[in-house]
């Protein structure tokens, strides 16, 4: 049995190193968290036509995704109901049905059983075909993006998102809408899911340490904090954390981020010319925040990167190790050679053999791994930066840290990793809506 | 695929001992003077990665490639900067790379100094005291003789086998 409130002390901003480590906690967040929580799945632009579909993951659970006749789309868990062989080996495609390859067992783009070999003869009445269709997983979209849920009692996806949207609407729907770019890349790294999604949720404190070398020989407007020489003076940015658990950190005014030359140049004019279009669209507020760069996850383990354009999932493979999805994201209305500036800078940046990723993954594996050692793995994380200094946030509702470095979204994360991991349900989540925020605001 | 010749013996041996000491130079982590002597100005230095499809599945309009690598020598030079920074700690202690060239095709290219150059590749990465790492991958380059006789890498597709990237990433030269 795990002692859940032993793992995260919200109000001193510290987290116990076992969860990076422990079996058991594991075994519980694949139940609490990934068993409820919605989990990206893909995007609109991946599975655009009737038939389209590709292959992910729901936590450890394989899913086939599927664009259905209606312009809908359903998800299933990818293993066949008869003997249980994976019914989809390709990644990704367009299809009129899917046939298991063990004995044949067809299925339909909507999951339903539709013929199995010789039924009369060898089945003869026996099999109910309408009970056998391939499992289904609820799925819901926010603009474009789809994510699924294990959970039937869990909130609509919007309501999930909540308050967040507000943020996310900036770079999501802003000029017009978001897409992700081709395959994702896969890459294996032996670490914590967590590691990956607190860094990108909340740390800009890193970037001009960890990344010293790549910012030096980068140029573009974060490349001012290679090697620590400067601090983001007052006023240069801002954290966020949100009711469950997703988080921003935004570096004004940094969007073209690490694009250097006629690129960072073409970057930086989109950026202004569309900050008016912004404000029409969305608001005066949230235009004050679009053309900076954003540093994000959406809880658990769906991070991006907004100005290096990078959206990550990383998929948990037991306590130790991940699989992780990288797309490039694009704005729709971006002109061709953008786009493709675009996704040069993020492959060099933050693809599989991206300058800065390879910096992050060999701080995220020792993090994870030297917990081997029993008096390493009982100390504790330490995120109190910025701690007392952060209010509530009038115009988006969420919680705000009002320096461009600091531990708010770290915090804001592991408070609401306690809270999944302590609640039976979802009606027990739901009735801390009205008292998130008092914990983190010490009230 | 239109018939490519295959050069005179003297040629291919001096692409192979070309391609031997460009494997070298890397090794020794000569970064500078391998991008300066060996890579042309318009180089064009990908990694490309293939999703799994179906044979024939021909309706999909996805893409098919995943990149991993898309320079041109401007991104190299970036590159090869943040090796020369004195400040990359994820290559201190040094990482030591080695790598196997073998099924080397010459072939004679467009022009009368170009030349076409199939490979296959294994490489082996060790860093840290326990990161041993093994990438396979074929390579198609296109390599041009200069005015001063020497031969220069011009066009690198790097075609990886392994779906998913096991060995962490594929920031090491390919």
């Amino acid at each position: 049995m795990v002692d859940v409130d032993s793992l995260v002390d919200v109000k001193n901003g510290m987290q116990a190193k076992r969860i990076f480590w422990d079996e058991d906690i594991y075994k519980l967040e694949l139940e609490k968290i990934f068993g409820r929580c919605w989990l990206f799945l893909t995007h609109d632009s991946i599975i655009p036509n009737v038939g389209d579909y590709t292959v992910t993951f729901m936590g450890e659970d394989e899913v086939l995704v599927v664009r259905q006749r209606d312009g809908s789309v359903k998800a299933f868990l990818n293993y066949c109901t008869h003997r249980g062989a994976r019914v989809v080996n390709a990644e990704a495609g367009n299809a009129r049905g899917f046939t298991c390859t063990y004995h044949g067992w067809a299925f339909g783009l909507d999951g339903s059983l539709e013929s199995v070999p010789f039924e009369k003869e060898v089945y003869g009445n026996v099999l109910k075909k309408d009970t056998l269709g391939m499992k289904e997983v609820r799925v819901d979209s926010y603009k474009g993006f789809w994510y699924g849920n294990f959970d039937h009692n869990a909130p609509p996806l919007a309501d999930y998102l909540g308050d967040y949207r507000w943020f996310l609407d900036i770079w999501m729907d802003g000029t017009g809408g978001a897409e992700l770019i081709g395959p994702p890349a896969r890459s294996i790294l032996k670490c914590n899911w967590k590691t990956p999604t607190e860094n990108f949720i909340g740390d800009a404190y890193h970037v001009g340490w960890t990344h010293a070398a790549s910012l030096k020989a980068l140029g573009g407007p974060l490349s001012v904090l290679a090697g620590n020489k400067h601090l983001p003076p007052e006023g240069a940015g801002i954290q966020i954390t949100s009711r469950h658990g997703h988080g921003v950190g935004i570096l004004f005014n940094a969007a073209s981020a690490l694009m250097g030359g006629e690129e960072g140049a073409m970057a930086a004019k989109w950026y202004a010319e569309n900050q008016p279009k912004v404000a029409k669209r969305l608001s005066e507020a949230q235009a004050k925040y679009y053309g900076g760069h954003f540093n994000a996850s959406i809880f658990p383990n769906n991070s991006y990167l907004w100005g290096t354009n990078t959206f990550k999932v990383w998929h948990p493979r037991g306590p130790h190790q991940i699989e992780v999805f990288t797309w490039t994201i694009v704005e729709k209305n971006m002109p061709q050679e953008l786009k493709d500036a675009v996704r040069r800078s993020m492959l060099r940046t933050f693809g599989t053999a991206g300058m800065l990723e390879s910096d992050d993954s060999d701080n995220m594996e020792s993090m994870t791994n030297l917990n081997r050692g029993p008096h390493i793995v009982t100390g504790v994380l330490n995120s109190q930066m910025g701690m007392g200094n952060e209010h509530e946030d009038a115009e988006s509702g969420n919680i705000i840290g009002p320096s461009a470095i600091g531990e708010t979204s770290y915090r804001g994360f592991y408070r609401a990793y306690r809270e999944y991991l302590k609640a039976r349900d979802w009606d027990e989540i739901r009735a801390n809506n009205g008292k998130w925020k008092d914990e983190l605001l010490n009230r | 695929m239109e018939e490519l010749n295959p050069v005179a013996h003297e040629i291919y041996i001096e692409v192979q001992q070309v391609l031997f000491k460009e494997t070298r130079m890397l090794r020794e982590e000569r970064w500078r003077e391998w991008l300066e002597t060996m890579v042309e100005k318009d180089i064009v230095y990908r990694a490309i990665v293939s999703q799994l499809r179906f044979r024939k599945d021909n309706r999909y309009t996805g893409e098919k490639d995943v990149p991993s690598l898309d320079e041109n020598w401007a991104g190299l030079d970036r590159r090869v900067a943040q090796m020369e920074s004195g400040m990359q700690w994820t290559t201190d202690p040094a990482e030591r790379v080695r790598h196997f060239i073998t099924n080397l095709e010459v072939f004679e290219g467009q022009t009368p100094n170009e030349y076409v150059i199939y490979s296959n590749c294994q490489t082996v990465r060790n860093r840290r005291v326990y990161e041993e790492m093994t990438y396979c991958y074929g390579r198609n380059d296109i390599w041009r003789r200069g005015a001063d006789g020497k031969l220069r890498l011009a066009r690198r597709d790097v075609d990886v086998d392994e779906r998913f990237v096991s060995g962490k990433n594929h920031n090491f030269p390919m």
